[in-house]
Parts: structure tokens; C-alpha cells; sequence
């Protein structure tokens, strides 16, 4: 599978807020999404959590969107209190009636893969479910989540993550990434696999933080990778300073960069 | 500081199998597939079988991508000359399904907690004893870089003598009513603090030894069993640990385990993400003052990261146990340990509060 042309963003602004950015509002995390958005351009990386959702609402709408899906944590969370079907309608209740027929479509495209709980039918099923609610327009690319991610990788599980790719690039039309917490090896099976996905997010940072299986391994796969990665955890948790960890991923290949909220607020 | 950390034998690298194993999952819940993700990975590790009494498992693990075979009884996997097994069945079923695969010859990793109550626990230990037999239990703190390394300044005595800790764990886990094993004390062997914050229990005991006596209140709040419970525990190694467990507050997506340590010389406090240091004197190269260490700086030695780094680490050592290596610290009688505080908290709560002596 060979990857498509892409313009995958050279930065993106998490809207993940866990510590310091936690205290702003919405209206003050988008300022801030706005002004490094303004040094740099590039796009947002959304999880599709309220508050996030809150923070892309104050944004300019003609902001790339990059989202992350599905949150697997908040689905199994929701589905465990409510119920999975009324955790699905919370998500339809969101979405415009346009996407209520794009799931439906994609529920019955899916409908043998699903019956046998095949991840293949379940995952494109699950993403198109939290993209419904993500109520935005700009949206140029989706990564699966690392979670799915990365226990597909660890199954071997091939044939879903070239089929989920396939899916978000063709099905829904924007570029398709994964999200892992083991770059160093997806990478090493995407080249074993061909699988070509539009770009890769994954840890990469000065100090070798959740570098997986090994720094070394890391800087090496993505040297040689055929994909784009885009560099997430620069700082390594905030003991990096975030330009020269910028500079640091970008030395050593990546093609793009994950800042988080916490990041621009509480790291000079 | 940080080379005294170093030297933990949970946070040591390349740590595996001695020799190619074959090992086996029972249970394909949550935890059976993360068993199986990780071992998936490790090196040397060949998952030859699985089994699981539900009709739907084997199609849910086929359908992750697993290609491992899954039985609906332990026969099958045992007759297959596995070197360890995982069981991640409900409670319940521990001692008898660990009872088989220890007659088999293997190795055994029990979820936590040990067992549903305190007795099949004790029994389940007596086996471990044997002289051939390697059973753990999976109190996964003890591979969490920030939880280790405060044991590793606890030990040395960086703070000086241990003098009462405040710890807490909380999950925003449940927000209603439930259904399921988990909410059924005869299964599960009770709630929150068996099913969750036993983990604490353990990093209590790894820390301070065993609790002389305890007394505890619990509230049910959406189950029929604890949701919630507040105790103190008098302890050898620290005088007063207090104790508070919910998994029904708001705010915790990702559970949050926080223990502060007032010492003689200096406090102490960790939690998932960072420890930090308040010393009156300089001790273990630190000065005096505030010192911060980030998760991000401790080693981070697992091979694959599967929620976290303590899945894998744990795996691994249980590994190079039962192929001939040095036992790990979550063994079958710190389980058993664990299970007997367990007991006493859920004595004293449903005396009212009363304090209880921990059983022997």
C-alpha cells in the first residue's frame, strides 16, 4: 500500500489540558492554540473530549483539524454507566443527520466483519461513530488511537490496520495516521507489513522517553521510514524545553511536531 | 539520588525469559487481552493457548488479531506443555484454576487480587511454597517507575524515619448502578479496595510492613459493594497510614494513586506521575530543600508500552522467574499478605469502624 501525497502539518497544538492549561478557559486555550498557530502554522490535534471540545468551539473554523479516534477510555467509560447504545446516541445527538446516515452506511458496508467482532468492522464502525460528534468542519485528518493502535500491533493484526488506513483515507477522505506509544516498532512492522499510512505520531525526545522498544530503535525506524512521523512527548513530560525539543525531532527526521497545551503554557 | 534508583531490580533493562517459554492465558476479559498483548511482544515468548468458559472469547481474541488457539477448559492448554499461565479469571475461580496449571508443572501469574476471600488465599500460598512452585500476583506498582523509586528512597532513608503517610487511590470507574462480577462480593471478593486500591494496599505494605490493625468505614454508593473506604492502618515501618479509596468520584478518567510520607528528617510524595522530596537535612546526594523527579527521568526500561510501562515489566520478570531467575516482590505470599489487610478493613467496616488486628 503505497502512502498518498501528504500535507500533513508540520505543527500541531494538542488540546490535551492534564496540567497547567487546565486552569485556562476555553476562550484562553483557543487564544493560545491561536498564537502558535500564528508563529507556525500547522493544525489541531483534537481527542474529542468535552473540554476539548469546548476549546475547538472558540477557535477560527477554518483551523485544520487533525482528531484522534476513537477515545476508547471515555466510549468504555460511557458504555459501562449507560449503556453502549445510549453512549452511541450521546454521540449521534451531537452530529448532524448527515452522519447518522455515514455511520449507518458504514454499519452495513462493516456488517460480516462486525458479526464476527472483528476489529476490521468494529474499529471503522467505532471511528466514524466519534467522528460524528466532533462538530467540525475543517477536519483533515484522522490517526487511530494509540490503545487500538497499539493492540492491534501487538496481535499482529495486519489486515485491520491496512483495512482501517484504507478506510479513513478512502471512506471518510482526509489523511490517515496512527497514534502509538511504541513508534520504534510499529514503524519496524509497517515497512515488514507495506502498509503505508499518511503519517504516525509517536514519542520522540532528547531523553528517550516512552521511546519504544529503545531510543536508538526509534531514531533509527523513523530515519528510514518511508512515512512521516510527527514527533508527540518532545518535551519528555516537561524536562526538555519546547524549542530545542522541537529542534531536537525535527534534527532527527520527524516531519512534524505535537505540542501540547500544558506544554505552551508551563514550558519556555 | 538517581543512581540509587537505577539500582532497582524492577527497573533494570533486558530483563526476560532465560530460555524460549510457552506460556498460556486463562481468562480473556480486560486483563486476559492485556496479558496477551504484552506477552504478544515479548521476546522468547510463545503463547501457545488460551481458555475461556464464554462461547464469544475466542471470536472476540480473533478479532483483536490474536491468532493464539482458545479451549472452553483447562485440559487442553495443560497437556500442551506450557511453562506459565495467566489467570485473569474472576476471583473466584483463582485457587482452583491456579491449583491445576501449579499440578501441571507451570509457573502461575494471578491477577489481583489473590483470591476472592482470605481463606482460599491462604491456601492458594501454602502451594506457592512448594519448592517448585513459582506463583505471583499482579500488583503491577511494583514496576511503576515513580512507585519504585520512592521505595528505593524510602529504603535508604532518605526522609529518615517514617513517621505517618497519607495515601489515597481514585477512578472514576462507575457513575451508576452496575451488573457484573466486579459487583458481586461473593465473586470478586468485594469492591473498590479488592478490586482497585489493593494496589495501594500492596505499595503500603512494600513500603512500611505489615499493618498491625486497621479500622475502616465504607459507603455503598451505586453497588452492592464498597464503592468507597476510609481507614487508618497502624504499621511497624510508619505510625499512622491513613487510607482513602473511591471509584465513584469525579475527575479521575485515568486512576490516580498518591501516598505523602512524613519523616523524621524530610517528606516524601508519589504519585503516578512524579515524587517529590522536602529533605531537612542533605541525604543521598541531595541537599537540603525541594527536589522534584519527573516520571520522564526515571528509568523507563520496558520493551513494549502497553498502559504504562508496569505491564510489561511485570510480565517479564515473572518470566525470568519461572525460568530459573530471582523471584520478583509481588510473590504469591505478598498476595497473600495483601488479602489478609484486605480482610481486616472489611472486618472493621462492617463493625462500624471498629478497629480490627490485622489476621496472622
Amino acid at each position: 500500500m503505497s502512502a498518498s501525497r501528504s500535507s500533513a502539518p508540520g505543527r500541531l497544538v494538542a488540546l490535551d489540558a492534564h496540567g497547567a492549561a487546565s486552569a485556562l478557559t476555553p476562550h484562553e486555550a483557543a487564544r493560545l492554540v491561536d498564537a502558535a498557530l500564528a508563529a507556525e502554522p500547522g493544525a489541531v490535534l483534537l481527542r474529542p473530549s468535552p473540554a476539548a471540545r469546548a476549546i475547538l468551539a472558540e477557535i477560527d473554523r477554518r483551523v485544520p483539524v487533525v482528531a484522534v479516534l476513537p477515545d476508547m477510555a471515555e466510549l468504555l467509560r460511557e458504555a459501562a454507566d449507560r449503556g453502549g447504545a445510549r453512549a452511541a446516541l450521546a454521540r449521534l445527538g451531537r452530529a448532524r443527520p448527515a452522519a447518522w446516515l455515514r455511520l449507518a452506511l458504514t454499519a452495513v458496508r462493516h456488517l460480516p466483519t462486525v458479526a464476527q467482532q472483528d476489529f476490521r468492522g468494529l474499529v471503522p464502525v467505532l471511528i466514524e461513530l466519534e467522528r460524528a460528534g466532533l462538530q467540525t468542519a475543517a477536519l483533515q485528518g484522522i490517526a487511530l488511537a494509540a490503545p487500538l493502535t497499539d493492540l492491534l500491533l501487538a496481535a499482529g493484526h495486519e489486515t485491520c490496520i491496512a483495512h482501517v488506513v484504507q478506510f479513513i483515507r478512502r471512506s471518510i477522505g482526509v489523511e490517515a495516521g496512527l497514534e502509538t506509544l511504541n513508534l520504534g516498532h510499529l514503524l519496524t512492522r509497517l515497512a515488514a507489513w507495506k502498509i503505508a499510512p499518511d503519517f504516525v505520531i509517536g514519542p520522540l525526545n532528547p531523553t528517550g522517553f516512552r521511546m519504544k522498544p529503545s531510543p536508538g530503535a526509534v531514531l533509527d525506524a523513523v530515519r528510514r521510514a518511508p512515512v512521516r512521523v510527527l514527533a508527540s512527548d518532545v518535551t519528555a513530560g516537561g524536562s526538555v524545553a519546547l524549542a530545542s525539543a522541537i529542534a531536537h525531532a525535527r534534527t532527527h527526521g520527524a516531519a512534524g511536531v505535537v505540542a501540547t497545551l500544558d506544554e505552551l503554557v508551563s514550558i519556555p | 539520588m538517581l543512581d540509587l534508583i537505577r539500582l532497582a531490580p524492577e527497573l533494570q533493562p533486558n530483563v526476560g525469559p532465560l530460555r524460549p517459554v510457552r506460556v498460556g492465558i486463562v481468562g480473556l476479559g480486560r486483563m486476559g487481552a492485556v496479558h496477551a498483548a504484552v506477552l504478544s511482544t515479548l521476546p522468547d515468548v510463545t503463547i501457545v493457548g488460551a481458555v475461556d468458559s464464554q462461547p464469544g472469547a475466542a471470536r472476540r481474541v480473533r478479532g483483536m488479531g490474536f491468532r493464539f488457539p482458545v479451549s472452553a477448559t483447562l485440559d487442553a492448554l495443560l497437556t500442551d506443555q506450557v511453562d506459565a499461565v495467566w489467570v485473569c479469571t474472576p476471583p473466584d475461580s483463582h485457587l482452583a484454576v491456579a491449583r491445576r496449571c501449579l499440578e501441571a508443572g507451570a509457573a502461575v501469574f494471578v491477577e489481583k487480587p489473590l483470591a476472592h476471600s482470605l481463606e482460599d488465599a491462604r491456601v492458594l500460598a501454602e502451594l506457592a511454597a512448594g519448592p517448585a512452585a513459582r506463583v505471583a500476583c499482579g500488583y503491577g506498582f511494583a514496576y511503576w517507575p515513580t512507585f519504585v523509586a520512592a521505595r528505593q528512597l524510602l529504603a535508604a532513608g532518605v526522609i529518615g524515619s517514617p513517621l505517618r503517610a497519607v495515601s489515597s487511590m481514585f477512578l472514576s470507574q462507575l457513575s451508576g448502578p452496575q451488573r457484573g462480577w466486579m459487583y458481586d462480593r461473593a465473586r470478586s471478593g468485594g469492591g473498590v479496595v479488592a478490586n482497585l486500591s489493593s494496589h495501594l494496599l500492596f505499595l503500603l505494605r512494600w513500603y512500611f510492613g505489615m499493618p498491625i490493625s486497621v479500622d475502616a468505614t465504607w459507603r455503598q454508593v451505586h453497588t452492592a459493594v464498597d464503592d468507597e473506604l476510609r481507614a487508618t492502618l497502624v504499621m511497624p515501618g510508619c505510625a499512622q497510614v491513613l487510607f482513602e479509596s473511591s471509584w465513584c468520584v469525579p475527575g479521575y478518567p485515568i486512576s490516580v494513586t498518591t501516598i505523602a510520607v512524613e519523616g523524621s528528617d524530610g517528606s516524601l510524595q508519589v504519585d503516578n506521575q512524579q515524587l517529590q522530596l522536602d529533605l531537612r537535612v542533605p541525604r543521598c546526594g541531595l541537599g537540603a530543600g525541594v527536589t522534584r523527579i519527573r516520571d520522564a527521568e526515571l528509568p523507563q526500561p520496558a520493551h513494549f508500552y502497553f498502559n504504562g510501562e508496569a505491564f510489561a515489566l511485570e510480565d517479564a520478570h515473572m518470566l525470568r522467574w519461572a525460568t530459573g531467575g530471582a523471584p520478583p516482590p509481588i510473590t504469591a505470599a505478598a498476595g497473600l499478605d495483601v488479602q489478609r489487610i484486605i480482610d481486616a478493613l472489611y472486618a472493621s467496616a462492617a463493625q462500624g469502624g471498629d478497629a480490627v488486628a490485622v489476621p496472622p
